[in-house]
């Protein structure tokens, strides 16, 4: 049964749950960030962060620090602690990155956090002890074109990075003040900040998101070609394709080593199988369950114009509008149970993974509450005149 | 609850499904930040800063005079018909009608104020359009603009021929 919040007609740009999921932390498209807080399965606005000066792009909730990163097009990021009860905003020291900051990620054990921006610039920041501001390494061999995405590997010290150059590259993040030692993994040994592992093509798409298995030994990125790539470490140059026929999808996210969930501009989250020994992924089954009856598309046309003769279907799924993005909501021993999905018309759904091969019973009173409340009987807006 | 609409088949009907499947995928436009200026967030489309966030653009035509222009980015996409003119009461009549709908561009959201020259009426939906508004409804929009430019364009001439007969009656009853 997926679980379906609403925050009102605005687009969800970012989205980040705290620790026990009590807590949300959105953009909606506007200058600050709302914090909200479920109190008796209502969601109350608790918090108004406004510090920025321009949308606020990406956001990341730290679980066990507490701490939130925004990035905004205002070229500016900050990190937010909570302290006496307000949330304090920190500046992030970026020098020379003077484009928007489109995309900010807490590593794994959230000492430091990745940043991408429009100027072609990544930056690894961390705490500097001393002076007790964030400082940002910047990496050397840059992408050619805005960075859209970006994964932490599960050991803390390397970074995937998707950008709109059509490749994803593989850097290391290891920051000599932060963590203890290099260490090593399936792709390879590193010294220092900021070396490019490996890169790699994705035959002229944008990447819109990449992802690293919970074990770290698997990367799979899906690109504006509506196609899902993934590699694994142990072969690198053999990278696996998955030509798939819907529309291109914007966030991918690794279930445990072999699965992957991917939503996007097809409003429905689908699960991939990844087989790396036969170099395959194959499509699974489609997270929406929702089954066509005569009395949903007839009360569908009692708001379109009867003039229209040709149209196109009424989308049967939970999500109305494109997926922004896909983030784990509660792991199992390193197999992710539910994820949450937002999407561009306020929408956020938490899917239960479990059942996904359950049939889903009430999901035809759901859609028909649903279109109640998005479609006021206006046909082209959403609500807006 | 009303009737179910019967499909109906017209020789229109590949060149719009066409159309269709064309619109969907190039619909699918985000969020982008400008990378050339700072802290502006411009149409890709009509600025063209940088060729790799253009997509290829695609002309679907059923003929020489009724042609679609769909260019794709990655914030906006821009439609611009060709519309049949087949003599030069319809050529007048369409110009006029375009004319009419483009002063008003601010108010239809998603109009051009000036068309793609070689083409008749422009659109220009962004990111922002696509966040408001249904994507499944904006293609249904252009498809059934489409569908009844045409129709508006035909009646309009009926209308402006009939009444010139009439005119012209009257007038010459008085030679009689």
């Amino acid at each position: 049964m997926a679980e379906i919040h609403s925050f009102g007609n605005l687009p969800i740009i970012a989205h980040a749950w705290n620790k026990d999921r009590t807590q949300i932390a959105v953009s909606l498209g506007k200058n600050d960030i709302r914090i909200y807080h479920k109190i008796a399965g209502k969601w109350i606005l608790k918090h108004t962060l406004c510090e920025h000066l321009s949308r606020v792009l990406a956001l990341d909730w730290a679980p066990k620090t507490n701490q939130i990163v925004s990035a905004s097009a205002d070229y500016n990021a900050y990190v937010w602690t909570f302290e006496n009860n307000i949330w304090k905003p920190q500046m992030v020291e970026l020098q020379r990155t003077s484009r928007a900051v489109c995309c900010a990620k807490w590593s794994p054990d959230e000492n430091k956090f990745a940043i991408g921006s429009s100027d072609k610039n990544i930056a690894v920041c961390y705490y500097e002890k001393d002076q007790r501001f964030w400082a940002a390494e910047m990496i050397k061999k840059k992408p050619k074109s805005t960075i859209t995405c970006i994964a932490w590997h599960p050991n803390n010290q390397l970074l995937a990075i998707g950008s709109c150059d059509y490749r994803c590259r593989i850097y290391s993040a290891f920051i000599k003040a932060v963590d203890d030692q290099p260490r090593i993994s399936n792709w390879g040994k590193i010294s220092n900040t900021g070396e490019l592992l490996h890169e790699f093509q994705s035959e002229s798409g944008w990447i819109h998101d990449v992802a690293f298995s919970p074990l770290g030994d698997h990367l799979a990125w899906v690109s504006h070609n509506s196609i899902i790539f993934a590699v694994s470490a142990d072969n690198p140059s053999r990278i696996t394709m998955e030509v798939t026929n819907y529309l291109p999808f914007r966030c991918i996210i690794f279930m445990n080593e072999s699965t992957l969930i991917v939503g996007g501009h097809e409003f429905c989250p689908l699960i991939y199988h990844y087989d790396s020994q036969r170099n395959t992924i194959e499509c699974v089954e489609k997270l929406d369950r929702q089954e066509i009856t005569a009395g949903r598309q007839s009360i569908g046309r009692l708001f379109d114009q009867p003039a229209m003769q040709t149209q196109t279907p009424e989308p049967i799924s939970t999500h109305q509008s494109m997926i922004t993005q896909i983030i784990p909501y509660q792991k199992e021993n390193n197999t992710l149970v539910k994820i949450s999905s937002a999407d561009l018309f306020g929408q956020i759904v938490i899917w239960n993974l479990n059942d996904a091969r359950s049939h889903q019973t009430s999901s035809v009173i759901n859609h028909i509450q649903n279109k109640f409340h998005l479609n006021d009987g206006s046909s082209y807006m959403n609500g807006h005149i | 609850m009303t009737q179910p609409v019967p499909p109906r088949t017209s020789a229109h009907k590949p060149y719009l499904d066409a159309i269709r499947a064309t619109l969907q995928a190039a619909f699918c436009i985000e969020n982008f930040e400008s990378q050339v200026v700072e802290r502006h967030n411009k149409p890709e489309v009509e600025v063209k800063s940088s060729k790799q966030l253009l997509l290829n653009p695609v002309v679907i035509s059923r003929n020489q005079n009724e042609r679609i222009l769909i260019e794709g980015s990655v914030n906006s996409v821009r439609i611009s018909i060709a519309v049949k003119q087949a003599d030069d009461l319809e050529k007048i009549l369409c110009k006029r009608l375009m004319r009419f709908m483009m002063q008003r561009a601010d108010d239809f959201h998603i109009l051009r104020r000036k068309p793609i020259p070689d083409y008749d009426i422009s659109f220009l939906i962004t990111n922002f359009h696509a966040e408001t508004m249904y994507k499944h409804r904006l293609v249904d929009f252009i498809i059934y603009f489409l569908e009844e430019i045409d129709k508006e364009i035909s009646e309009m001439k009926l209308a402006v021929s009939s009444r010139a007969r009439m005119c012209a009656e009257e007038f010459l009853k008085k030679f009689n």
